[in-house]
């Protein structure tokens, strides 16, 4: 009887629940997308306190440790497990026989990890100037991606090259979106011969090779801005092509849900137009916007990088995952230095992120289906 | 319930709606849809009038045409409004968005004609919110009464509408219509989607319903079983025209056009004893782009002549409250329901 | 009931299929949804079982598991399909579903028309390939053999100048004629047993009693036995011999057409007939509504499924003892424990 009115009370809450809660609800089935959005917290984090999470100065030069490998973090030595992981300090040596520098763990020298520990002086966001780090050796620079040819800390590089090219997915997007909802409104919302030019204009953009497109406009961003102003020139760039998805998103949803009888009878009710739009259509695709905006972020990414690799995008001293990655142009180095291509494996992972997360907001777009 | 020497509570004059038919890249027009055309009819306080006809035949069309949730092309619909009969289709934005209160729609997918991302409280109530009938605690009792006369749970107010089945959808969308207290209701398919036991229950409901509040009905359906049970009189069109307008009773007995009377004789009978020799329509409902000439009903029936194929019969009311447009509804001898 | 002897197979009176005790079960995350729930019924030669009921009753699954094509997560969990074919008797409850022996019964034993003809007609291939295809895959022809069969099927199914119509796609097609086209082609093997399920309801009607005085002279022409699957009464007493109705997934009556329209014995198929409007002398009475709505068959509580619509419940037993199915006349079987 108990366990049965328990039941009850649990349908009820169904009943009532929200749209969000319902959409929540199905989420959460979702287990791909739950990882998706775990790490993409994660990387977000990083990102946005990325002085505070690198150990060392992102310019700074350790002219002894250049291309020095990634270290391995130890728990156990020769006296068995620690609590404290440590590396061992790097020995850099020349190859008898092919006279390159190699680096070889000196098991001598054991350099204890610390949390908040005091290193190079950073300002967060421009703001608090603080030398405490989140890890890292009080004695000499720890290199847990490795170095790269000029001695710097590619796990700090990393971490700074992630807060440009996951902002500029963000505010690219944003700028899609609110190009993409005005135009596609439009559009969708008034029909005929506005609907027709901005369906044209669209169907134009689109056919226009991106790459190509992209590399143009970049190219004639002067090379004497400073990287701030070229950051908005990037997400410019990508936002003239990007509004036209979510525009077409936008305008599909909006005449498919205008022809919806629930919308007619709100209509005959008496409703005007400024309620029928922001009490019926607007929650009713707001989901499936969300969905698709998050499913266009990876564009943004992937054309900055494409953009920075190429050397059309950021350009060094900034850093983002396309400028690292222009260091792992040529094979040589990269078949000697294969850590060089860390920044790429970033790229991947947060791609395969926000498609997986994307998937599971698609699902629970629409909770109503079963 | 027809009183005689009263205006009609609506009178469509003449109605006619053309969807335009556009092709290739400017979108020109190369023709129209004739979903509603030249129609004429008129209802009576209080009493019930079933429009049927086929798929495509521009019933539903009709039905919307006359609340004006779509524009018609040409006609004009009157409707008595504090004895005065106003022409609905010459009102400005404001004083139509007035009026709608007056006149309510329910509609046949009891699924997509509520808004699902609203609780019923606001669904029932957004007729009185729009027309600032009541607000808060006052509309709330009101929706709490008309929840109650549709036999619905008050307890459920909060919920939303995927906790309830078709049927029970479907009284949510009544309750909805009778929120501003109309005079009349068009009534689109209400209980086609729905299954037989709750067809019943809801064809009950809209009875009762149009006794307690003196509602007028526009009830559309496909199906002649449901439009005897429901209607006073009978309307019947083909491919947006209406062919024949009678009461109910002299409509199944004597029908005088033959397309309703091969309708009557198409229904199913739930009775295996009365399995008897139908008249078998050849071919199907015309297209309604490119209308066959004369009488739109003349490929298929088997009693037409020349004449058919060459000029457009006339509305003529052929007996008292009896219309009719067909060439030979005078010498044609036709079944009816027995 | 025991066929196991082989000179009875042989017998003319004995049915063409069978079906005892049929389960078929949807493993949901909610619970398990019981579509069919011991449903036993026997189709006769030449002969129209009429399966009526609402929404949810499991009367397309139990059309499906026949075919072994009762879509994920639904599986048959108990009951035997017993097809009686020339002689042999084939188990279909215990066939692979995927596997050569079912293949070789489906399409052309037992084939299918279903409700939405735009959606079992695929828009790529035109009508007489999907014909042809049907034909080649079944029977011992040559390409133009099987041209010229299709060619007279769809004459057969009253298709005006099937030489054009043969080339066309399903796109260029009505609906009404869409229909005609699945049923030349659910015909063009020769079944022994064609499964209808709603083939009218989406038709206007006109078209609907096109189509079934269609399918009552193919019957008759062809001597094949039909399962028609409908919710429409109408429909049921124009073309059914026997009809099985029902409702949460089991059968809750039995009869000859004439049993169940004439004298109908359960609560439900009371209810079901007095709750339809009446054409003619008894229209305008009010109807007599069944109460409440159709329960999801999910996690039901013991007892009759018809228990809290029912107007002759009787506490304390329907709603604590599950009735069966039992004979009350002969051919007449209702299950209620109003006749017990």
């Amino acid at each position: 009887m108990k366990n049965n009115k328990r039941k009850i009370s649990a349908e009820e809450k169904l009943y009532v629940a929200t749209q969000w809660q319902l959409m929540r609800r199905k989420f959460k089935k979702h287990k791909l997308a739950i990882l998706g959005g775990t790490t993409l917290v994660i990387f977000y984090i990083l990102a946005i306190f990325c002085g505070f999470f690198s150990p060392q100065d992102i310019y700074k030069q350790h002219s002894g440790y250049i291309y020095a490998p990634p270290q391995r973090i130890h728990f156990f030595d020769e006296e068995g497990f620690h609590l404290r992981p440590f590396v061992y300090g790097l020995e850099r040596k020349i190859d008898p026989i092919t006279f390159r520098k190699i680096y070889i763990e000196d098991k001598t020298r054991k350099l204890p990890i610390y949390f908040f520990v005091r290193g190079d002086k950073y300002k967060l966001w421009n703001l608090y100037s603080t030398d405490i780090h989140f890890f890292g050796v009080k004695d000499g620079p720890i290199f847990l991606f490795g170095a790269d040819k000029l001695g710097r800390d590619l796990f700090s590089r990393n971490l700074h090259a992630a807060r440009i090219s996951l902002s500029i997915g963000l505010v690219g997007v944003a700028i899609s979106f609110i190009l993409g909802c005005i135009i596609g409104g439009i559009s969708g919302y008034f029909g005929g011969m506005a609907d027709m030019v901005t369906q044209r204009v669209i169907e134009f953009l689109i056919c226009i090779p991106t790459i190509p497109l992209w590399m143009s406009l970049s190219a004639a961003l002067p090379k004497k801005w400073p990287p701030t102003k070229i950051y908005f020139g990037i997400v410019i760039i990508l936002s003239i092509v990007g509004w036209c998805g979510l525009a077409r998103v936008v305008r599909g949803k909006l005449l498919e849900l205008r022809e919806e009888d629930f919308v007619m009878a709100a209509k005959i009710c008496g409703a005007t137009s400024g309620r029928i739009i922001t009490r019926h259509l607007l929650p009713a695709f707001l989901s499936y916007l969300i969905v698709n905006v998050t499913l266009a972020i990876p564009n943004m990414i992937l054309g900055e990088t494409s953009l920075s690799f190429l050397g059309l995008g950021m350009r060094a001293p900034a850093v983002s995952w396309g400028v690292l990655l222009q260091d792992a142009q040529n094979v040589r180095t990269l078949a000697l230095h294969p850590w060089l291509l860390i920044p790429g494996l970033c790229v991947i992972i947060t791609i395969l992120a926000f498609n997986f997360l994307g998937d599971g907001l698609r699902d629970a777009a629409d909770p109503y289906k079963l | 319930m027809i009183k005689k020497n009263e205006l009609p509570l609506l009178e469509v004059k003449n109605l006619k709606k053309y969807f335009p038919v556009e092709k290739g890249f400017w979108r020109k027009t190369v023709g129209y849809v004739k979903a509603v055309d030249k129609v004429n009819l008129y209802i009576n306080e209080g009493e019930t009038l079933g429009v049927v006809g086929e798929s495509g035949c521009g019933k539903t069309t009709l039905g919307r045409c006359i609340l004006r949730a779509i524009e018609p092309t040409e006609g004009s619909i009157l409707f008595r409004l504090n004895g005065d009969m106003i022409d609905i289709t010459k009102l400005d934005r404001e004083s139509l968005r007035a009026t709608r209160r007056y006149t309510q729609m329910i509609f046949q997918d009891p699924y997509s004609s509520l808004d699902s991302r609203m609780t019923v409280l606001d669904i029932v109530g957004e007729p009185l919110l729009v027309n600032n009938l009541a607000t808060g605690r006052k509309m709330e009792e009101r929706v709490k009464d008309l929840v109650n006369v549709v036999g619905l749970n008050v307890k459920h107010l909060k919920r939303y509408p995927h906790a309830f089945s078709g049927g029970q959808r479907q009284r949510i969308g009544i309750a909805r219509a009778l929120a501003s207290n109309p005079k009349f209701i068009v009534a689109d398919e209400p209980v086609s989607a729905l299954d037989v036991s709750v067809q019943a229950q809801t064809l009950n409901l809209l009875q009762d319903l149009q006794v307690e509040f003196k509602l007028t009905y526009l009830f559309i359906s496909h199906d002649l079983s449901v439009i005897e049970h429901i209607s006073d009189r009978v309307a019947v069109m083909y491919v947006g025209k209406i062919v024949e307008l009678a009461k109910t009773e002299e409509f199944f007995l004597n029908p005088l056009h033959p397309y309703s009377e091969a309708l009557l004789s198409a229904l199913p009978k739930p009775d295996p004893r009365l399995r008897m020799k139908r008249i078998i329509l050849s071919g199907e409902v015309a297209n309604p782009v490119n209308p066959p000439s004369g009488c739109y009903f003349h490929p298929r029936c088997k009693y037409a002549e020349e004449i058919c194929k060459k000029e457009e019969p006339e509305w003529k009311e052929v007996n008292p409250e009896h219309f009719v447009a067909c060439h030979f509804a005078k010498e044609l001898s036709l079944k009816g329901v027995i | 009931m025991d066929f196991e002897n082989k000179t009875i197979l042989n017998n003319k009176n004995i049915p063409l299929l069978q079906v005892k005790n049929l389960k078929v079960y949807f493993y949901l995350e909610e619970g398990i949804l019981k579509a069919v729930d011991d449903v036993s019924f026997d189709i006769g030669r030449k002969k129209v079982l009429g399966i009526v009921g609402e929404s949810g009753c499991g009367k397309s699954v139990t059309a499906q598991s026949i075919l072994r094509i009762v879509p994920h997560p639904g599986r048959t969990v108990g009951g035997e399909i017993l097809l009686h074919q020339n002689g042999n008797l084939v188990d279909l409850a215990k066939l692979n579903p995927s596997g050569r022996d079912i293949r070789a019964i489906r399409g052309k034993e037992i084939t299918m028309i279903f409700q939405e003809p735009m959606t079992s007609l695929s828009p790529i291939h035109t009508i007489g390939n999907q014909i042809m295809e049907a034909v080649l895959l079944h029977r011992d022809m040559s390409q133009s053999e099987a041209r010229e069969l299709t060619l007279e099927m769809l004459y057969k199914v009253g298709i005006s100048n099937p030489h054009q119509r043969i080339d066309e796609y399903s796109y260029q097609l009505s609906g009404g004629l869409r229909q005609r086209a699945m049923i030349a082609m659910a015909l063009s093997c020769n079944p022994s047993l064609l499964i209808a399920d709603e083939p009218t309801t989406a038709l206007d009607v006109t078209v609907q009693a096109q189509i079934l005085e269609l399918m009552k002279e193919l019957q008759s022409e062809f001597g094949m036995s039909v399962m028609y699957i409908t919710h429409n009464l109408g429909v049921i007493a124009e073309i059914a011999d026997d009809v099985l109705v029902m409702y949460l997934g089991k059968a809750v009556e039995y009869a000859s057409a004439d049993e169940i329209f004439h004298n109908p014995l359960h609560p439900y198929t009371i209810g079901l007939l007095k709750s339809i409007p009446k054409v003619g002398k008894e229209a305008r009475t009010r109807l007599e509504a069944i109460k409440g709505t159709v329960p999801l068959p999910l996690d039901l509580p013991r007892g009759c499924g018809f228990y809290q619509r029912c107007r002759e419940a009787k506490k304390g037993i329907c709603n604590v003892g599950d009735p069966s199915l039992i004979e009350v006349t002969k051919g007449h079987r209702v299950n209620c424990f109003l006749y017990k």
